[in-house]
């Protein structure tokens, strides 16, 4: 099944257009998945985020626009948006209709990637997270892979915690990686010298 | 957190996220990393269930299995020793309890070196039927 005939049969919500979707790509995208998020997520949330990436894909495919991505990384990006808000705690329970989101993240990051190894300020920046205790490490960690702030209900779930305690040890995880990083030498520039306003 | 904390963490947050796994990445980018990954098909329950919830217009929900790891490794063996403890007839460790059903135990040794076949009746059976 060629991929524009898959994403005709979604597009005229034809549920069997997602069964070749996911015969054909959902087991890549489920592994990419598992390499992004399966250090913060649990197996059962790593299946939930492909089977809400499925349902959105469904619900999203007359946005598709094949000049732009392949069918595979538009179903991948997806699926990892889903991923995303699972560890934002975002409701994904409810049977309403959801509203389309679009596959590419506004946020993209056009600057190349860094190397630790020619960035000194970065390579002790992630042996600082690296060094951080158990619970501190693991809600960064989550931080990180959230685009955002992870949820501290399912963060508390995780770790057999309460939210206050991940509160505190989230910004007491903050002040710590502040603090290594002053005494290891490093000017943080404020935020109005990045081009911030308060 | 302070405010100083908080400059701290969008600098090193945008500089953590580029050089680890979540930055944003192009199609090209996304492509070459999809080709590394395994591919690993979906077992045919999973995309028939994925489906099935499509069908009946519902969002495909896997529940999360429970974690009790944190409970700790030894946790069965106390669990163990409780339902011992529950599954205890109240006096059976009394002395005096242990000694009557010892008697007890003795008594019904005995009767059976009498007879083992006798009817409830207390006639011994004739054989008819075996």
């Amino acid at each position: 099944m060629d991929d524009i005939d898959i994403v005709l049969m979604m597009m005229e919500e034809d549920p069997e257009g997602v069964r070749w979707l996911l015969q054909k790509y959902g087991g890549k995208v489920k592994a990419g998945l598992r390499v992004k998020f399966g250090y913060v997520l649990a197996e059962p949330e790593i299946d939930e985020a492909l089977n809400w990436g499925a349902f959105k894909a469904f619900r999203a495919a007359q946005s598709y626009d094949e000049r732009r991505s392949s069918l595979r990384t538009w179903f991948y990006t997806i699926a990892r948006n889903a991923a995303r808000d699972i560890l934002r705690g975002e409701e994904r329970r409810t049977a309403e209709p959801l509203e389309h989101n679009p596959p590419w993240n506004a946020e993209q990051d056009d600057e190349p990637p860094l190397d630790p190894r020619k960035d000194k300020a970065l390579s002790d920046l992630k042996e600082a997270v690296e060094a951080l205790p158990r619970l501190q490490k693991a809600i960064i960690e989550a931080d990180l892979a959230s685009g955002g702030k992870a949820d501290a209900n399912r963060l508390a779930q995780v770790h057999g915690s309460t939210v206050n305690t991940i509160y505190v040890a989230r910004s007491q995880a903050m002040s710590r990686l502040r603090e290594e990083m002053r005494r290891r030498g490093h000017h943080i520039p404020s935020r109005a010298a990045r081009g911030h306003t308060l | 957190m302070n405010t100083g904390d908080m400059e701290f963490w969008e600098w090193a947050s945008a500089k953590l996220r580029r050089v680890h796994r979540h930055r944003e990445m192009t199609p090209e980018e996304m492509e070459a990393f999809l080709d590394t990954v395994e591919d690993e098909p979906l077992p045919e329950n999973q995309i028939e269930e994925i489906v099935a919830s499509i069908r009946a217009g519902l969002i495909p929900h896997q529940e999360p299995a429970p974690d009790f790891s944190w409970l700790g490794v030894n946790r069965d063996t106390e669990v163990e020793e409780d339902i011992y403890q529950l599954a205890r007839n109240k006096g059976q460790d009394d002395e005096e309890t242990l000694r009557r059903i010892e008697e007890l135990r003795l008594r019904e040794l005995e009767d059976d070196g009498e007879s083992t076949d006798r009817l409830a009746d207390g006639t011994e059976p004739t054989g008819e039927g075996h």
